[in-house]
C-alpha cells in the first residue's frame, strides 16, 4: 500500500477501523457500552476516576476529536494568521494552566455549581457558557498533554490528577447541559436542540418572512458578514460562530439558532469591535424541504444538500448587548441596526487585515496562544466570578512547556507531531498507573 | 488551474478573500468577484485552501 493510500485509510476511518457519524458513534458503543463520556447524577460527584475510567474517557474522545478532524470541520491553515501553530501551543499552555484554573472554578461553585453552568446553554442565547467550550474546556488541556508526550517532554503517567480534575470538570458541565446519558452531540446523533422549549418559542414567534428577495439577499449578507468578523475576532476560529438545533417544527420544516460574538473584550484587536454588540443571535425557520441536519460538538452544522439556505422561510436577528446583559435584556434587531452592523463589521475586518498585516509570525502567535487559552476558559470563570483570580495566578505566562515546545510547535516539524495527535489517537496516551488515585 | 464558481451556492462570506485576497475578492455590494479565474501555478495552495474553508462549497478547482 502506498503511503497516500495508507493515510486515506486513517482518514476514511478511526485506525482504520471506526467510520465517522452516526455510525462511528455505535461501534466506539459496542467496543464499551458505558464509555465514561455519558454521565449519571451519580458518577460526576466523586472525584477520584479509575485509570479504566480515564481510559474510557480517552477512547471515546480520540475518535470524536478524529471524527472532527476528518469532516472538515476545521479549516485547516490560513496564511495570515498562523493558527495551527497557535492551537497547538495553546493545547501545551492549557496543559499547563488549566487544571489549576478547573479547581478553582469549582472550588468556588461546586459540583452542583458546575451542573447550573453547564445548564446555561438551555436557558441562554448569545453566551459563551455553550456546547462549544463545554465540550472543549477540559478536552484542549488533555490534548496538550497527548502532545507533550510526543514531544517526549512528559510521562504520561504523571499529573494524574490534574487529566482526573479535567475530566469531571467537563463531566460535570455535560451533565447539566444533557442530563443523564451521553455529554456529546456525537452521542446523541450529531443534533445540538438545547434550549428549553419556554427559551425556544419566544424566540421562534419573533421570526418574520422575507418581504421580498431584496431582503432575503439583505439578511444573507448580514450572515456572512457577521460569520466572517467573528471568525477574524477569534483569530480565525469557529469560537466566533456556534448553532444549536435542529428544533423541529409542528407542520414539519426545522429551526437553528445562530449565534455569532463580535465584540469580545481583553484582546489587543478588540477595538475591531468597537460598537458592536456582544453577539448577535439569529433565528432560522427553514421550511419543510427535505434536508438532512447535522451539528457536531464544536456546533458546526452540515447540510444535506449544502444550500440549505435556500430554504430559509423567517428570520429574527437578536443581540446580546454585553457578556453581562442578562437574558431579559436581549433585544430584537431591526433592519436598520443590520445594516449598521454589516457597515461596521466590514470597516472591522478591513482594520483587522491591516493590523495582521505589520505583525511578525512570533506575534501572532503569541496573540492566538493567548486567545485560544481565553476562550475556553474564561466564559466558565467570568462568570463564577474567579476570572481575574485565575488571571492573578498566572494564566497568561508562557509556561515552561509551551516555551520549550514552541520551536517544534511554530515550525514546519509540527505536522508531523500533530498529525497522529488529531488523527491516530495519539492525542490520549494511556496513563501506566493501573492504581486508581 | 482554473477557479469554479457556484453562483447559487456563494453568498459572499469572504473566507475566500481572506485566504487568497489576490484571487478572490468581495466587493462593496457583498458580492464576490474572481479576480484572477485562472492563476499561475504558485497561488494553487491559496486557492485549495479558499476551496476548503468556503462554507457553503461553492468553490472548485478545474485542471
Amino acid at each position: 500500500m502506498s503511503e497516500a493510500e495508507d493515510f486515506a485509510k486513517f482518514i476514511e476511518k478511526f485506525l482504520g477501523e471506526v467510520p465517522g457519524g452516526v455510525e462511528g458513534d455505535r461501534e466506539m458503543r459496542r467496543r464499551d457500552p458505558s464509555p465514561l463520556v455519558d454521565t449519571t447524577a451519580a458518577d460526576i460527584r466523586p472525584d477520584n476516576l479509575s485509570d479504566d475510567q480515564i481510559q474510557s474517557w480517552f477512547d471515546y474522545m480520540a475518535w470524536n476529536l478524529w471524527e472532527l478532524i476528518a469532516t472538515r470541520s476545521t479549516e485547516g491553515e490560513s496564511g495570515l494568521i498562523p493558527r495551527q501553530e497557535y492551537e497547538t501551543l495553546s493545547f501545551v499552555q492549557q496543559w499547563s494552566v488549566n487544571p489549576n484554573a478547573v479547581r478553582v472554578i469549582t472550588d468556588k461553585v461546586g459540583v452542583d455549581g458546575l451542573v447550573e453552568l453547564g445548564r446555561v446553554p438551555r436557558r441562554e442565547i448569545g453566551t459563551k457558557l455553550n456546547h462549544i467550550r463545554n465540550y472543549a474546556s477540559s478536552l484542549m488541556a488533555v490534548l496538550g498533554r497527548g502532545v507533550c508526550v510526543s514531544l517526549d517532554q512528559l510521562d504520561p503517567g504523571v499529573r494524574r490528577e490534574d487529566v482526573r480534575d479535567c475530566i469531571q470538570f467537563a463531566r460535570r458541565l455535560w451533565h447539566g447541559t444533557w442530563g443523564e446519558g451521553p455529554g456529546l452531540a456525537s452521542g446523541r446523533g450529531f443534533a445540538l436542540p438545547l434550549l428549553e422549549d419556554d427559551v425556544l418559542q419566544p424566540l421562534l414567534a419573533a421570526a418574520k418572512p422575507f418581504a421580498d428577495e431584496e431582503e432575503r439577499n439583505a439578511f444573507r449578507r448580514f450572515n456572512a458578514t457577521t460569520e466572517l468578523f467573528g471568525f477574524l475576532m477569534h483569530y480565525d476560529t469557529r469560537l466566533g460562530m456556534g448553532d444549536t438545533g435542529p428544533y423541529p417544527l409542528p407542520g414539519g420544516g426545522f429551526a437553528l439558532i445562530r449565534d455569532h460574538f463580535l465584540n469580545e473584550t481583553g484582546y489587543p484587536w478588540s477595538e475591531i469591535g468597537e460598537g458592536l454588540p456582544y453577539a448577535v443571535t439569529e433565528v432560522l425557520v427553514f421550511k419543510p424541504d427535505p434536508i438532512e441536519v447535522r451539528i457536531n460538538d464544536i456546533g458546526t452544522t452540515f447540510t444535506k444538500p449544502a444550500d440549505y439556505l435556500k430554504s430559509l422561510d423567517r428570520v429574527a436577528v437578536f443581540a446580546r448587548d454585553t457578556i453581562d446583559t442578562p437574558m431579559s435584556e436581549i433585544r430584537l434587531v431591526d433592519h436598520d441596526e443590520r445594516a449598521r452592523i454589516i457597515r461596521a463589521c466590514e470597516a472591522g475586518v478591513l482594520k483587522m487585515y491591516k493590523m495582521l498585516s505589520k505583525l511578525d509570525r512570533d506575534e501572532k502567535i503569541r496573540n492566538g496562544v493567548r486567545m485560544y487559552s481565553h476562550e475556553f476558559m474564561r466564559p466558565l470563570a467570568h462568570r463564577a466570578g474567579v476570572w481575574d483570580d485565575i488571571l492573578a495566578a498566572g494564566f497568561d505566562e508562557l509556561s515552561d512547556a509551551a516555551r520549550e515546545a514552541w520551536p517544534i510547535l511554530s515550525s514546519p516539524r509540527a505536522a508531523e507531531i500533530l498529525a497522529p495527535v488529531f488523527l491516530l489517537g495519539k492525542g490520549f496516551p494511556p496513563l501506566r498507573n493501573a492504581a486508581a488515585v | 488551474m482554473k477557479i469554479i464558481v457556484d453562483w447559487d451556492l456563494c453568498e459572499g462570506h469572504g473566507q475566500c478573500e481572506f485566504v487568497a485576497p489576490d484571487i478572490f475578492t468581495i466587493n462593496d455590494a457583498g458580492d464576490l468577484e474572481v479576480v484572477d479565474e485562472t492563476p499561475e501555478a504558485g497561488q494553487r495552495r491559496n486557492v485549495e485552501q479558499a476551496v476548503r474553508r468556503c462554507p457553503t462549497r461553492a468553490l472548485s478547482i478545474e485542471d
